[in-house]
């Protein structure tokens, strides 16, 4: 659909390559080149744009500052929130929700109502933005992240940079940063089309590499893979409900309150104060519908061993944590009503209507051995990229176990 | 149930009796065939009740009542291919009568004391069949007139429900605590009071299967990772410890083994053949020296164990019997047509009893002289006696449900 709509944009602005011309007037076959030719220059520019500060109020902060590409995407920097949230370009602000990769979102259909019933795809964990394109503006000019005061504000930032300029004038035309509402959704669409790139989604991980019959899992990952297969992860974490997905991006792109606790301390950093409830889905513009208050997108599982901290509002640090949380729905033994990292009870659901029972109660309490297995599996999910971090943690992890064991 | 192939005259006291919900269903015998013998029971109640009649004698209509247990007691259970309601036929394997019956819910788990006092079975029922309200629950049966003599109710319908393995339900030594399994939420033991008549509480255990007890406040079960637990249950906090990891991971070990709770052993056979002797009468569990039920050479001609309850232990004889066929792998639960006698001391063969049916379980009188061999087939739902020592077919008992599959004995040798 982006390429679609890309290509209409660029005929529109006839400026297609010599080559494409060739190619409408032979066959279609060899206009996917010029496709692809075009795609690329507008990923290009989107890369430029990504990384590029001068979109933020005050130049401190560009998308990457926040979805860092060395950290699947996420935000890696600590403020007073931890890194449950991220903080704005004025140093102050911090968000209610917890940045989310870039990766594989690309993959996510754009948003509709699906034949399950449920709403589905789109961008955001409230689903918001249709799509990335929709998405890729909505930060620059959001106040409390890169806080940009308008569009003009955004384009005429553009304008100042030569490159840009000439990479817009290339793709869309001459002056095609005159107009601002196009130049906007122009420079929105390069940016979903870099997210669109093999760069996001690489389908390089060790699972993916498992499945291509490269290598081994070990007996755990393998234990772990089965337990996602067979438990209830698989009601929501798979693209289909049956059938083979060669490129699974572990989530159906739905939405679900599975009755995540307020983050008390980032709503006590962020001024939201504890009155305030996210609406999650219902909040998504045109849905008046109390039914979907409280449910956020699935999220995809690659990469979350190295995306910490989870759920929609980075409410917890571990991804054990996230794990377990889901035997609260499952137990009759005490130990799984505590949250591991608090010590205390997991808090009740900020939204304790819409819960998603029927995946939830699914009668079966993970035990520790498959929550480790279900982890390493978990951990298999991790682009190649993003494996020495995940080593890393997992050196971090090994040293404090060591460090308690000491200690005892 | 089935019905008498040649309804005699003096078998219409007992079928009206049969009509008027006894437990004990004495026509049974009726049709139960003696290969031995030259009169089948039938002729013989014939003779019987002709010479009664003969002689004017009136035949008054009872209850009958059951007989006291020996060890040719046999007790088949037919979970009826997951049918909502089942039945147990108790059979005198030395006749082959059926001298009774029981009737239970969805996959109830048969429980048999060794000395024969204790007939009992964790059943299931729902409110309308197969759904509604379900409730779990003990049921203990007198043993001579098979009328239930408790109904204990199973709080939260904490019942694991399978295809019927015996050691998922179980009795301590002293007959007076019920064990079962809870698979769902997490794996948990119930304890059943049985002599107060009320449910105990559960047990909290790690990821463990199948409850082997040895003492009245102790039992073991097999661990996912591959090692014995020990649960003592005696405090007010079960104490539970761990043996050692006694089998790999890809080394699989069946659903059904055999325990003999007097000599604290379980023989436990892996999907090849390969026999784990599990010593439990030491502080934890000790696995000797694994016996090899098959040669190299008939490892590769294929023969492995293959059944639902393919093995039995005579304790006196200090046998193990495996049921074993040739067969392709992970076709283990298909039926076999042979036993494989193995001194379970010295490992050694002893004999190959052909078997001559579909056998899908087996079992042994406990008793040392007269030992019967019990071959169950399911397809035939037929129970075939075999003399042990000779491995002769002696006789069978037909028409055992729909679907039987569980073969329980008690040992009530000294």
């Amino acid at each position: 659909m982006l390429t679609r709509r890309t290509l209409a944009c660029v005929a529109a602005a006839g400026v297609l390559a010599a080559s494409v011309v060739a190619g409408l007037a032979s066959s279609e076959k060899s206009e996917a080149p010029a496709a692809a030719d075009q795609q690329a220059m507008l990923a290009a520019l989107g890369s430029q744009l990504f990384f590029d500060p001068a979109l933020s109020k005050n130049g401190t902060q560009s998308c990457s500052t926040c979805h860092d590409p060395d950290h699947a995407f996420v935000d890696p920097r600590e403020s007073v929130a931890g890194t449950s949230v991220s903080l704005g370009d004025d140093g102050e602000s911090l968000g209610d929700r917890n940045t989310p990769t870039l990766g594989y979102v690309s993959r996510a259909p754009s948003f509709h109502l699906a034949d399950s019933g449920e709403y589905k795809g789109g961008q955001f964990w409230d689903g918001r933005a249709d799509d990335l394109t929709a998405q890729a503006g909505q930060p620059m000019l959001n106040p409390v992240e890169m806080g940009m005061p308008d569009k003009a504000a955004v384009v005429e930032r553009l304008r100042q940079n030569v490159a840009y300029v000439e990479s817009f004038d290339r793709i869309y035309g001459p002056n095609a940063l005159g107009d601002v509402e196009q130049a906007f959704n122009h420079a929105a669409a390069a940016l979903a089309a870099y997210q669109s790139t093999p760069e996001f989604s690489p389908f390089d991980s060790r699972f993916d590499r498992y499945l291509r019959g490269e290598e081994k899992l070990t007996k755990q990952e393998e234990f772990g893979y089965t337990v996602y297969l067979t438990w209830n992860c698989r009601l929501c974490h798979q693209i289909r409900t049956q059938g083979v997905e060669t490129h699974e991006t572990f989530t159906n792109s739905e939405y679900r309150n599975i009755g995540i606790p307020v983050n008390h301390e980032v709503r006590a950093l962020n001024g939201k104060g504890d009155g305030f409830v996210d609406p999650g889905l219902a909040g998504h513009p045109g849905l008046d519908d109390p039914s979907q208050k409280g449910k956020f997108k699935v999220p995809t599982l690659r990469n979350v061993a190295v995306s910490g901290p989870y759920m929609h509002n980075g409410v917890f640090k571990d991804l054990r944590t996230a794990v377990v949380f889901y035997n609260k729905y499952t137990t009759n033994n005490p130990k799984w009503q505590i949250n591991p990292e608090t010590g205390e009870a997991w808090g009740d659901p900020e939204v304790p209507e819409n819960l998603a029972m029927k995946e939830l109660r699914s009668g079966l309490t993970v035990s520790d051995e498959r929550v480790d297995a279900l982890v390493a599996f978990l951990e298999t999910l991790t682009d190649k990229r993003y494996e020495p971090l995940l080593a890393e943690q997992k050196a971090e992890r090994e040293a404090a176990r060591l460090r308690v064991e000491a200690a005892n | 149930m089935a019905t008498p192939r040649n309804i005699l005259p003096a078998d219409l006291a007992r079928l009206l009796c049969a009509g008027l919900t006894c437990s004990v269903l004495a026509l049974g015998t009726a049709y139960a065939e003696t290969a031995a013998a030259p009169q089948t029971e039938g002729q013989k109640q014939a003779a019987e009740g002709a010479a009664k009649l003969a002689k004017g004698e009136d035949d008054e209509p009872h209850i009958g009542t059951m007989p006291k247990a020996d060890a040719h007691r046999v007790y088949v259970n037919d979970p009826a291919h997951f049918a909502a309601i089942t039945q147990q036929f108790i059979i005198d394997g030395a006749s082959g009568n059926v001298l009774g019956m029981t009737d239970g819910g969805f996959l109830p788990n048969p429980v048999i004391s060794n000395d024969g006092t204790v007939i009992a079975q964790v059943s299931t029922v729902f409110e309308r069949i197969a759904r509604g309200k379900r409730t779990d629950y003990v049921e203990v049966f007198d043993t001579e007139t098979l009328l239930p003599s408790a109904d204990i109710e199973l709080p939260n319908t904490p019942r694991f429900l399978i295809g019927t393995y015996p050691q998922m339900s179980t009795l301590t030594p002293d007959n007076k605590t019920l064990l079962f399994y809870q698979f769902s939420p997490s794996p948990a033991v119930g304890l059943v009071d049985l002599a107060n008549k009320k449910f105990d509480r559960m047990i909290d255990v790690p990821d463990c299967y199948e409850m082997f007890p040895t003492a009245n406040d102790t039992f073991y079960m097999h661990c996912r990772d591959g090692s014995m637990a020990k649960v003592e249950f005696g405090g007010a906090e079960p104490k539970i410890s761990h043996s050692e990891v006694f089998h790999g991971e890809d080394d699989h070990l069946i659903n059904t083994p055999a325990y003999s709770m007097k000599a604290k052993k379980i023989l436990w056979p892996t999907y090849t053949g390969k026999i784990y002797p599990v010593d439990l009468s030491g502080d934890q569990a000790k696995v000797d020296k694994a016996i090899e039920a098959f040669t190299e050479a008939e490892r590769k001609e294929g023969w492995a164990p293959g059944g639902w309850q393919p093995i039995a232990f005579h304790r006196v004889k200090d046998r193990i019997y495996l049921l074993a066929d040739k067969r392709e792998e992970w076709t283990h639960k298909d039926p076999s047509r042979f036993v494989f006698v193995i001194d379970a001391k010295t490992g050694e063969r002893v004999k190959k009893i052909e078997m001559g049916h579909e056998i899908d379980a087996i079992n042994v009188s406990q008793n040392a002289e007269g030992t019967l061999l019990y071959g169950l087939s399911t397809g035939d739902r037929t129970l075939y006696i075999y003399d042990e020592e000779t491995g002769k077919e002696v006789r069978h008992v037909d028409q055992l449900g729909r679907g039987p599959q569980v073969i329980t004995v008690s040992d009530m040798e000294s």
